[in-house]
């Protein structure tokens, strides 16, 4: 239609409008002149002047509120409707209870029935007979005919009216919302928390029938005047088994269920998957709100983008310090309720103090563990929630409360996966969790119960420490936490060793733990914090302690255990500490313990492999003392014993044999390779390379594993050099370099990777040197030298760095010798090339002395000190010899 | 009310008016705060037939959502007319979520209409509303305009002529033509063929 047209139709209208309503027609038809077209169209604007004048007078938004107002007008329980009186089937319509998000329920009585029994029945709302909403309606018939459940509304009976809307009978339950009915019977905590685990035991029964609800919340859980919980209102729930019930959920009811969020979870709130967590969140919200009558969150006002944003981002309050709010919560019937901590606390426990010392501790942690805000921190299971409720209600340790602490490990984890380094202040939050433990056994010194109670600290913060090791050890860039960790729990073992004193368990506990600190702070050839002489002092008091125990408990094998495990670690510490022969002490005694302890259980894997490392230590600490015949001897019979766990044990021994046998045969060939032995030494090194890539396999991103990998590839190169192969050696130092530096990159923090950096380097830098590739031979053993003093700064007793920078400096001098040597070098190049040399062997020379002096020069190393001091005379000689010339 | 501040809301506003969409999503609970928080109004006031007078109404609405002071006078016009198209978008929304008056095949079901006791006016079905405005935005979009402006966006004849620059007797013009329109649009008797 053109615009004039339009305008022409438009001019007409008003013309007619100004006429009265009997001269119009006579208007239009000598307007129109004969144009039927646009007579017709006038005609049917003006058709509907009558209405128009009151037509959309009233603003849209007055109007929809309005219509919103009556809306929930009609459906107040009780409101008459033209139903009440009405049949349905057999039953006779009573009077509307109210309404659920699709469905109206009114009470009705079966009229046909004798006994003239009430029920439930529910009927599609009117006005909502959309093809969407009534398949929704059949689901949850489907659903709850499927549900036989003390605690769930029975279905009874079910059919299609007259006009073909379907309908449901349902058990009536005649009873109070969950949190009223807790309120209005003053129930105290403890017949709460059983309430609540009958409410449990329902959503468990429907999720193992695949049926998650959804819409758990307390006007869905009416308690009957007999005390029995029941769970109505499926209407939203789902089937899990996508078989059944393939359809997905429609965006129009997710977003009507967000109305009113208080209940939902993160992931029902940003629309995502719904599973059987998201029923144990909608479970915690509510438990929370029975035990303190608060929210998870502090709202400034109810509006539902706010709580939407609260679950999903803010973390919660613990019920116990919820319960000091001051806030208005909704009451009965509508009106507001200022909720005090006196207020909460006089239906419940009395005084808000009572209140909150009920609720601090594991009932916080059972409420948090529910409500986490992703769905993998949660109780896996409604049953697991129930069990940890039922456990606090017999006085045991609950769940809950251990995961706190690997919760904040596995947060630190994931933070650590994401790059992010907030090293630091993970530390702390780590800490936070120890000191927690530390000050409650302050309170509870005063009680009856103390010393069991300061075992279980002990004992919570050693499986603790084990926890965090265990799960962040092998990860790159955890070291600065774990050192924070190292110094607090040290304050704390030390406070209570210091008082304690008669109770062997407590002690053997703290012997443990003292293990474990030790290990932590620098046990060899682990990704420790580089403290060798505080994992020493740390092994030290754990012996003092378990040496008491054994002389006092003769007959307890489990102490000499401990006590066996400590001399092994001892011995290990002193060897790398320098002090072989010390360190053959410790191992001898561990050999004797170790001996004595398999003789009485020879089928244990665990002791035959503890008395292998004992061989291995002691085969180690021989060999740096030149007993080769008793080092190789030793080796051998480790050897022995981990071919005959690998062969017979089950999996997890078998790893660890084939772990053990792996740094066997790298030690082996070590020994073999200072004795000469190249060949053999190079055929020991490829074992170990084969038998650590399969443990490589076993988890590739454990750091321990990768640098065990390029320590091998190193002890290959070594061999190859010293065999004459130095392009071999080269290829293979190359691998151990890759390995080490993406290690050390991942964390700068991590000494053993700077370690095998360092190593990798070596004979790297021999092979370039037997090439004549002088200047790559210069950079590396530079690179040795720098990242070795750097190594030594931060553990200055370590004394295989030190030997490991002598020997650098070692090569430093050859090279700078050799290329003194060279034809093409003229006489002031090999004059100051000498120079270099001299005061390269003179370094290395001087730490050599001071090992030796220590004590701490292994055997191998003696000749190595001779030559150099050959070295330096033999420069000095040229060199005044060039002066001369 | 929320923690959103009437700047907020503003922001917001020019946001979306700029072509951010989610800046409308965190509008919508805003206004269906407003809009449960009149209802209630209505519940508690208990009296049929009353109704305040109108543009008062929409005016206290805005004046919780939006600040006003933020507004220069230039596009003060400029922004009204966001709101109302805002106003246009949630209100139609929230009317298709509830089935506001969506009346179903079956007799015997109690009607929203019947129970408009309030309103002595004939409510309208926001949705069909919405619809036919579509259609007449292609026959007359100033007409379109002025629809959207003074029933969803709830401002005065003088506001919309404001608006749209024109005088206040053409807004009325438009105004009285395009609720012939739209009733014959909505009443689906339109006879005829090339409009």
């Amino acid at each position: 239609m053109t615009s004039d047209r339009w305008n022409r139709i438009e001019d007409l209208c008003h013309e007619a409008l100004e006429r009265s309503e009997n001269q119009r027609a006579a208007f239009l038809e000598s307007a129109c002149a004969g144009d039927e077209s646009l007579f017709r169209e006038v005609q049917s604007l003006l058709a509907h002047q009558e209405r128009a004048d009151k037509f959309i007078e009233t603003p849209a938004f007055d109007q929809a509120a309005q219509a919103l107002a009556s809306q929930e007008e009609s459906l107040r329980p009780g409101v008459s409707s033209r139903l009440v009186g009405r049949m349905v089937s057999h039953y006779r319509i009573i009077e509307r209870l109210g309404h659920g998000g699709m469905g109206e329920v009114y009470r009705a009585v079966r009229a046909d029935d004798q006994y003239q029994k009430l029920v439930a029945l529910k009927l599609v709302r009117a006005g909502f007979d959309s093809q969407f909403i009534l398949e929704r309606f059949k689901n949850e018939r489907q659903i709850l005919a499927g549900l036989e459940h003390p605690n769930i509304a029975r279905l009874i009976d079910g059919g299609t009216t007259e006009d073909g809307l379907p309908y449901f009978v349902m058990e009536l339950v005649e009873g109070e919302p969950i949190d009223r009915y807790c309120e209005s019977h003053r129930l105290s905590t403890v017949q709460r928390l059983e309430l609540f685990r009958s409410v449990c035991s329902a959503v468990h029964y429907a999720h193992q029938h695949l049926v998650v609800h959804r819409d758990i919340k307390p006007s869905n859980i009416l308690v009957t005047a007999e005390g029995v919980p029941k769970l109505l209102d499926f209407g939203i729930a789902k089937i899990t088994d996508p078989e059944h019930f393939p359809r997905p959920v429609e965006p129009t009811a997710t977003a009507m269920r967000v109305m009113t969020p208080e209940y939902a979870s993160p992931e029902q709130i940003r629309g995502e998957a719904i599973t059987t967590t998201s029923d144990v969140y909608s479970l915690g919200v509510l438990l929370y709100c029975i035990l303190t009558g608060h929210l998870p969150y502090r709202l400034t006002t109810r509006a539902p983008h706010e709580i939407a944003r609260a679950i999903c981002e803010i973390d919660p309050e613990k019920p116990s310090t919820a319960v000091n709010r001051v806030e208005d919560v909704p009451g009965p019937s509508g009106t507001t309720v200022r909720l005090t901590p006196e207020l909460a606390s006089s239906t419940r426990e009395g005084q808000p103090e009572k209140l909150r010392r009920r609720l601090r501790g594991d009932l916080d942690q059972i409420v948090l563990k529910a409500i986490g805000k992703e769905q993998s921190r949660r109780y896996t299971s409604v049953e697991q929630l129930s069990e940890d409720i039922g456990r606090y209600l017999d006085g045991r340790t609950v769940l809950a409360r251990r995961a706190t602490l690997s919760y904040r490990t596995a947060k630190f984890v994931r933070r650590h996966k994401a790059g992010v380094t907030g090293t630091v202040f993970v530390a702390l939050m780590l800490i936070a969790g120890v000191v927690a433990i530390v000050r409650e056994s302050q309170l509870e010194r005063a009680q009856r119960a103390r010393a069991e109670r300061r075992f279980n600290d002990v004992r919570k913060l050693a499986s603790s420490l084990f926890d965090i090791h265990d799960q962040i050890a092998d990860l790159p860039g955890t070291v600065a936490a774990r050192k924070t960790i190292v110094s607090t729990s040290l304050n704390y073992l030390d406070s209570l060793a210091a008082e304690s004193s008669g109770d062997p368990s407590l002690q053997e506990e703290l012997a443990v733990a003292y293990e474990k600190i030790g290990d932590i702070q620098g046990r060899p050839g682990t990704e420790n914090l580089g403290d060798t002489s505080g994992a020493l002092a740390s092994f030290r008091k754990g012996e003092q302690i378990e040496l008491a125990l054994v002389k006092n408990n003769p007959r307890e094998s489990g102490y000499k255990f401990t006590l066996a495990g400590l001399y092994l670690r001892l011995g290990h510490q002193l060897g790398s500490m320098g002090n072989y022969a010390k360190a053959i002490e410790e191992d001898r005694k561990g050999l004797d313990t170790w001996t004595e302890l398999v003789r009485s259980d020879p089928s244990s894997t665990r002791l035959q492999n503890n008395l292998a490392i004992s061989h291995l230590n002691l085969a180690q600490h021989e060999e740096f003392l030149g007993d080769f015949q008793a080092s190789i001897d030793n080796f051998g019979k480790a050897a022995e014993i981990y071919g005959r766990t690998r062969e017979s044990s089950i999996t997890k021994n078998a790893h660890n044999a084939i772990y053990n046998l792996g740094v066997t045969y790298i030690w082996l060939s070590q020994t073999l390779r200072d004795q000469g032995d190249y060949a053999k030494a190079l055929e020991c090194s490829e074992k170990s390379l084969e038998i650590r890539k399969t443990v490589l396999g076993w988890n590739p991103k454990n750091v321990r594993a990768q640098l065990d990998l390029a320590d091998t590839y190193t002890q290959l190169a070594e061999a190859l050099w010293r065999k004459g192969d130095p392009a071999r050696a080269v290829t293979e130092a190359r691998q151990a370099q890759a390995i080490a530096e993406a290690a050390a990159a991942a964390d700068p923090n991590d000494q053993r990777a700077k370690q095998d950096m360092a190593d990798s380097y070596y004979p790297m830098g021999e092979a370039f040197r037997l090439q004549g590739n002088f200047a790559k031979a210069l950079d590396f053993g530079q690179r040795i030298i720098k990242i070795d003093t750097g190594l030594s700064a931060l553990d200055p007793v370590n004394t295989d760095v030190k030997g490991q920078l002598g020997q650098a400096y070692g090569l430093l001098g050859d090279v700078y010798q050799a290329r003194a040597a060279q034809l093409s070098a003229g006489r002031r190049q090999r004059a100051s090339d000498l120079k270099e040399a001299l005061a390269s062997y003179q370094k290395a020379s001087e730490i050599y002395q001071n090992l030796r002096q220590a004590g701490a020069l292994p055997y191998s190393q003696i000749s190595e000190l001779e030559r150099i001091e050959r070295e330096i005379l033999h420069c000095d000689a040229v060199l005044s010899k060039l002066k001369r010339e | 009310m929320s923690s959103e501040s009437p700047q907020d809301v503003t922001q917001l506003l020019r946001a979306w008016s700029g072509g951010d969409p989610q800046a409308l999503e965190k509008l919508t609970p805003l206004v269906y705060q407003e809009l449960h928080r009149r209802a209630r109004h209505y519940l508690a006031r208990e009296s049929p037939g009353h109704t305040i007078q109108t543009t008062a109404l929409i005016n206290e609405v805005y004046l919780r959502l939006v600040d006003f002071r933020g507004v220069t006078w230039q596009d003060r016009a400029h922004f009204l007319a966001v709101c109302a198209r805002m106003m246009r978008r949630i209100l139609t929304d929230f009317a298709r979520s509830r089935h506001f008056q969506k009346r179903g095949g079956s007799a015997q079901q109690v009607t929203f209409d019947e129970q408009m006791v309030v309103s002595s006016a004939p409510s309208a079905d926001l949705v069909a509303l919405d619809d036919a405005l579509n259609g007449l935005a292609g026959v007359d979009p100033r007409k379109s305009q002025v629809v959207e402006l003074r029933f969803f966006g709830g401002l005065s004849v003088q506001e919309t002529a404001e608006v749209l620059k024109v005088s206040e007797e053409t807004v009325k013009r438009d105004w009285r033509l395009a609720k012939l329109w739209l009733l014959r649009e909505m009443s689906g008797e339109r006879p005829s063929h090339d409009i």
